[in-house]
């Protein structure tokens, strides 16, 4: 049962998840229950089960979506930043995502503005050509709206430069690109030197930045995903998290005029706040689950993973095992409902089933694993 | 050639750091399993019970792409701040932490060569504002513990004219991308910062401030979570009821997995090091005849390999002082000789013998065993011990004075409570190994520990 020793180990050489050694056996190409957090999902757009009624996330208006926590708020918003995407920057998508907290009137809309410097930087570099096109003003304008983004734009064009690979400056800008390139080549290459020279004064305010977008890469809107505001301390009350966003509901209207869309994704317990039910501009939606909707959430995985092989997991079931996934949802509780708890469920599951050495699921481990914490399961 | 190091050394030396022979003798446990996944975890353990070990292990994997730093959170003493504030101060000092591994372990110099600019750039920003002291002057302090090439190139580095980082504006988040951004063009892929050593700050008020840090790490880790990026607590199982209410251990961004050691297992881990010091056919069997030994380290060693560590260490001394294995007679006197420690838990009024924990009902039992236990070596009187266990002074009472009692008003009392507590302690029921009577002059208490 043991290794012999450390080097013994098969993730010395090659590191491999653990779970997904074992699930090759059944199948899988890949673990679909492995990412609990969806930011770091490469297949969530794959997979992603999105409930009617959360739909108008990705309509052209101000919108708010509620949910529970592990109830897909994050999920959906990156799955409306690749819809957008794919638009080809026509509908133009900027996440926002405060990484700190502040009470400075202008705090939201300085972060807004880095993370529009962001997108802007990487929808260059998917589309460098689209820069050579424009006019002077324009390209001028460019850059004044890059000196926002992280790191000063010095450091960025020489990364630009140096960089082999988007991703590297996808994972430093936290931001993807707009198109499937995967190399950096002679053509990003001029585009950092020719931004290197333009001359530049002080950065556009963001309103200014917003017509730019739409003058110089064709946006017909803009959509900002606002997400995140919950992840501070000072802001786990609803009253302090509806004080905090009070600028920008103020603002709503007003950018509502210009084809730009500010899409909130809230925790469920600021839903009945006054300041967001009374705002007629925003149309409200809630992430609510029923059994059947979650265990389609784990099919379409199971589906996704298994190459379209199978889409249930009765497939690596026992004869007599049936409607595993919807055994796996009446198994939460009223509260539990939720994505992410029939993921830790499946997982749980599957682990068993590897544990055991059986080659296939059976009651037993479908029933015991709502009795055995998780870490036990191994 | 491995140089096989004396057997004594693999049981007496109970701390994971000072074990080089650490891969030889791991045991591979569940929850390392769980631990080698990427997610962010938290490992609890009790003291002693093998979170270094594990932490050690997971280092091991480094080759596979994964960087790991090390992070002994410190107590903010001064000022200490609030909310995101002290979220912020901690995540500054994790980072600190990363940059000086990655300085003494990342082995930067061979795998990144002649980085290009912007990632030397970037390197030289993080020498310049994350090290506890002056980049040239720290990297110069760490010479003996770096080869002089590569103290070369890191001053070398230091020297270089390069593009500025601008960072007034960048959030932690971002520093911790740019991190990343170094370790990748190094060929890591992954950054698993180890959260450990916690314990040494427990005992003491600045134990409560470090609780306090690491809390506020893991109410907002949804701020942290970058992808490639993956915390490793390694806490003691004391915290768990404190960080189980944190939203990082509530919507699973970090999930919580509890170091448990089964006989099995700790039979497996005495076993590995003893075929690992003596020969590799040794086992507990080859050291005395039948499971007397077993079961004892069952009762008192509980589930902490640190105990049984220990209490098999002396066998080993006996056994190569006999040349050959103890006979069951042999090891019955051998276990008397050497019984389990008694310890006491003022706070909650416990006595414990090893892992065992020994029932004591009347508060005038503990009190007897607290006096005791505080005069280590000394011989206490029972009229110290009336005082103390019944009238509650620490020293005895002049005739004449109100609380004095006559002897033989109390004597009978006290030697029931003797009598009783050596029924509890005792390993047999005519045997003083723990309480010794001195004839004459009164009892004293052995094989107790602070």
């Amino acid at each position: 049962m043991f290794a012999e020793r450390l080097d013994d180990l098969p993730g010395k050489c090659v590191f491999m998840e653990p779970a997904v050694r074992g699930l090759s056996a059944f199948g899988f190409a890949f673990d679909p229950f492995e990412h609990l957090d969806s930011t770091k999902d490469a297949h969530l757009q794959e997979y992603l089960v999105i409930p009617k009624a959360v739909e108008i996330a990705l309509s052209d208006q101000p919108v708010a979506i509620f949910a529970q926590p592990g109830g897909g708020k994050s999920a959906l918003r990156i799955y409306a930043s690749n819809f957008y995407k794919d638009s080809r920057g026509v509908r133009f998508p900027v996440t926002y995502i405060p990484e700190t907290y502040s009470t400075e009137t202008n705090f939201h809309f300085e972060g807004m503005n880095r993370s529009l410097a962001r997108a802007a930087f990487m929808y260059l570099v998917s589309y460098p050509d689209l820069y050579f096109a424009l006019g002077s003003e324009n390209k001028q304008k460019l850059k004044r709206l890059l000196l926002e983004i992280p790191f000063g734009l010095d450091f960025n064009l020489h990364a630009l430069s140096e960089s082999r690979f988007v991703s590297d400056l996808e994972q430093a800008l936290g931001v993807p690109a707009f198109s499937g390139i995967p190399r950096l080549d002679r053509t990003h290459r001029q585009l950092a030197r020719e931004l290197e020279k333009e001359s530049s004064s002080k950065p556009l305010s963001l309103e200014n930045c917003f017509e730019l977008i739409n003058n110089a890469f064709g946006a017909k809107s803009i959509h900002i995903l606002v997400d995140g505001l919950d992840g501070f301390m000072e802001t786990r009350s609803s009253q302090a998290l509806t004080t905090w966003i009070e600028p920008l509901l103020n603002i709503l209207d007003r950018w509502d005029q210009g084809n730009n869309y500010l899409k909130f994704f809230l925790p469920m317990d600021i839903s009945d706040a006054p300041a967001l039910v009374n705002l007629s501009a925003v149309r409200s939606a809630a992430l609510i689950w029923d059994d059947n909707l979650l265990a389609e959430v784990v099919r379409r995985r199971v589906f996704v993973a298994s190459s379209g092989r199978f889409d249930s997991l009765d497939a690596i079931s026992a004869p007599d095992v049936r409607n595993v996934e919807l055994t796996l949802v009446r198994q939460l509780g009223r509260k539990e409902k939720l994505p992410r708890q029939v993921i830790i469920k499946s997982r749980s599951l599957l682990r068993a089933l590897i544990v055991s050495g059986k080659s296939e699921i059976s009651s037993k481990h479908l029933f015991s694993i709502g009795e055995l914490p998780y870490a036990k399961v191994l | 050639m491995k140089s096989t190091p004396p057997p004594e050394s693999l049981f007496h030396t109970l701390k994971a750091e000072n074990e080089p022979w650490l891969d030889d003798v791991f045991v591979f446990l569940p929850a390392f399993e769980r631990l080698r996944e990427a997610h962010s975890a938290i490992l609890y353990g009790e003291v002693g019970g093998g979170k270094t070990a594990m932490r050690l292990a997971l280092t091991k994997q480094e080759n596979a792409g994964v960087f790991t730093a090390l992070w002994g959170p410190e107590p903010i003493l001064e000022n200490p701040p609030t909310g995101t504030e002290l979220t912020h101060q901690a995540m500054r000092q994790a980072l600190s932490a990363c940059v000086e591994s990655l300085i003494l372990d990342g082995n930067l110099p061979e795998r990144l060569g002649e980085p290009s600019g912007h990632i030397a750039s970037a390197l030289q920003w993080f020498l310049r504002n994350c090290l506890p002291f002056h980049a040239e002057f720290y990297i110069q302090s760490q010479a003996d513990r770096m080869m002089q090439e590569k103290t070369l190139w890191y001053s070398k580095l230091l020297e270089r004219s390069l593009p500025s980082v601008i960072t007034e504006q960048i959030s932690l988040k971002d520093q911790i991308r740019l991190l990343l951004m170094i370790l990748k063009a190094a060929k890591y892929e992954r950054l698993w910062l180890m959260v450990d050593g916690l314990e040494r700050w427990i005992p003491y008020q600045a134990g409560e401030q470090v609780e306090t840090l690491v809390d506020a790490i893991l109410s907002t880790l949804v701020i942290f979570d970058v992808p490639g990026v993956a915390f490793k607590f390694f806490l003691p199982a004391s915290l768990k009821d404190i960080l189980n209410s944190t939203s990082g251990v509530e919507r699973h961004r970090a999930e919580e997995v509890m170091l448990e050691w089964s006989a099995e297992d700790l039979q497996a881990m005495l076993e590995k090091r003893l075929a690992y010091a003596l020969s590799k056919k040794a086992s507990l069997d080859s050291l005395c005849d039948g499971n007397e030994f077993l079961n004892w380290l069952k009762e008192f060693g509980g589930d902490s390999p640190r105990e049984w560590l220990r209490f098999t260490a002396p066998l080993i001394a006996e056994y190569q002082k006999h040349g050959r294995r103890l006979t069951v007679a042999q090891l019955h006197d051998f276990i008397l000789q050497h019984p389990a420690p008694l310890r006491l838990n003022r706070a909650r009024r416990e006595v414990w013998l090893g892992k065992k924990r020994i029932s004591i009902g009347s508060t005038t039992e503990f009190r007897v065993l607290e006096y005791l236990s505080s005069h280590p070596g000394m011989i206490c009187s029972l009229e110290e011990l009336y005082y103390y266990a019944y009238k509650e002074l620490d020293t005895v009472p002049d005739k004449g004075e109100t609380n004095w009692v006559h002897k033989d008003t109390w004597r009978g009392a006290m030697d029931m409570v003797i009598s009783r507590l050596r029924k509890k302690i005792e390993p047999t029921p005519e045997g003083q190994f723990y309480l010794v009577t001195h004839h004459g002059k009164g009892l004293e208490l052995l094989h107790a520990e602070a």
